[in-house]
């Protein structure tokens, strides 16, 4: 069960947009997808949104070819910078039409985001603010009775407010009608308790994929003096994301589930007492870790948004 | 509750936290529910499997435990539970952290258990 994403490649005459990326996306997870500008991800979400065919590589939903399967293809919707309607309509009018055309369609909800980001629902969509233009279009897709729902740039023109009740309406949406959504945006700590997962992507490929919650055993920083982090580094045997120095001092961002020792000898924190080697079998892999670094080394957990920015940057 | 959403903290520990913290101040008294996953999800803006999740860290615990169709509900005993399990971090470790921040600063052993012995006689004591 799910879409599975193989080898998609998208290319615009001598620029690359897809290069063979490759992803699963299991029902019923809301998914953050980063990366820079021109990364790939409007790319990536017109292809699983039948906007845009790949060159080559295979989208299947359910075990199932996207491609030219419309009943596979009505199961999802991308919403993105586009209206698909003609734009003089009034969003009272585009939601009469959803309800026409789609059985489950969640009026009631729409109407209530309609009010809920200021919308006047009489008013032609082209009249409307950047801000409720996208808010618009995000209302559309959130109350379409599909199961997997594409988010492009939800929170475009938003203001702070808006941004928050946008991420608190995507929540609400998938507790009103279980579905999987995949956001793009580069509001990463707004959405940072709303996905259950992110995927990171850069150069049209993927770079990385974890859950949310588990990123305290995905990655750590060491911060301290250049020569004893690198030391710390080198002994222990850890993937380098990133490294930033500043005259002496260091701060190194490392993997931790990329199969070091950094665990030896290390209690397993889990309660089922199993090493299952899913996982690095330490609840506190900041702590053991910062245990074996050696002194005037420091370790934390990097956040979300730090994370990823972090793994996106310089990378060319 | 309160959240930090953008901190390194991950969401489900602070849920945990936010629960427990919730049921040693007899806000979620024993034998009674506490809220649903999904009246804290919608309420915080938090995906239910992060509520969840760190709802289960309790069950873990013998803190919270589940009744099929009704939600989850305090164990009985729970805040004695988790004062003994406070006592005990208290007792060790925060001592031990105590101690090693006054000897840092260079307050001795006497200096010390006279400042302990001031702040019971300010009127800590007894809260």
């Amino acid at each position: 069960m799910g879409l599975r994403v193989t080898d998609l490649a998208k290319r615009y005459g001598r620029t690359t947009a897809l290069d063979g990326m490759s992803l699963d996306l299991r029902p019923g997870v809301v998914y953050g997808l980063f990366g820079r500008n021109g990364a790939g991800k409007s790319t990536l979400l017109g292809c699983l949104g039948n906007r845009l065919i790949p060159d080559s590589g295979s989208l299947e939903l359910d075990g199932e070819p996207l491609a030219e399967n419309e009943p596979a293809m009505e199961r999802t919707y991308l919403a993105d910078e586009r209206l698909p309607w003609w734009p003089g309509r009034s969003l009272e009018s585009i939601l009469r039409d959803c309800g026409r055309i789609y059985g489950g369609f969640d009026r009631e909800f729409a109407d209530t985001l309609a009010e809920r980001f200021g919308i006047d629902v009489e008013c032609p969509y082209n009249r409307l603010s950047l801000g409720r233009r996208t808010a618009s279009r995000m209302a559309i897709g959130l109350c379409l009775p599909v199961d997997y729902l594409f988010l492009d740039e939800p929170t475009l023109g938003l203001d702070p407010v808006a941004r928050t009740l946008m991420a608190r309406s995507v929540i609400e949406a998938c507790a009103r009608r279980s579905r999987t959504v995949v956001i793009s945006t580069h509001d990463v700590a707004e959405f940072a308790g709303v996905i259950e997962a992110a995927v990171v992507i850069d150069h049209g490929r993927r770079l990385d994929r974890f859950d949310v919650q588990d990123l305290y055993r995905h990655a750590a920083v060491l911060s301290g003096p250049a020569s004893a982090v690198d030391a710390a580094v080198g002994r222990l045997g850890l993937t380098v994301l990133d490294r930033e120095c500043h005259g002496m001092s260091a701060n190194v961002m490392v993997a931790l589930d990329s199969g070091a020792d950094v665990w030896e000898g290390v209690p397993d924190g889990t309660d089922d007492g199993a090493d299952d080697g899913s996982d690095v079998g330490c609840d506190d892999p900041a702590a053991a870790l910062a245990a074996r670094v050696g002194g005037g080394v420091h370790v934390r957990t990097p956040d979300l948004r730090t994370y990823v920015i972090r793994l996106i940057q310089e990378r060319n | 509750m309160d959240f930090d959403y953008s901190g390194a903290e991950p969401l489900f520990r602070q849920v945990a936290d936010q629960l427990r913290a919730g049921i040693a101040s007899g806000e979620f008294p024993e034998g009674g529910p506490v809220p649903s996953t999904t009246e804290i999800s919608r309420t915080y803006a938090i995906n239910p499997a992060t509520v969840l999740k760190g709802m289960n860290l309790l069950v873990g615990e013998g803190l919270l435990e589940k009744r099929r169709g009704l939600g989850m509900f305090v164990v009985p005993g729970a805040r004695d539970a988790l004062r003994e399990r406070e006592r005990e971090r208290f007792v060790g470790e925060g001592i031990a952290a105590f101690v090693a921040e006054a000897r840092r600063l260079g307050i001795g052993r006497d200096e010390l258990t006279v400042l302990i012995e001031g702040g019971y006689s300010d009127g800590i004591e007894g809260h």
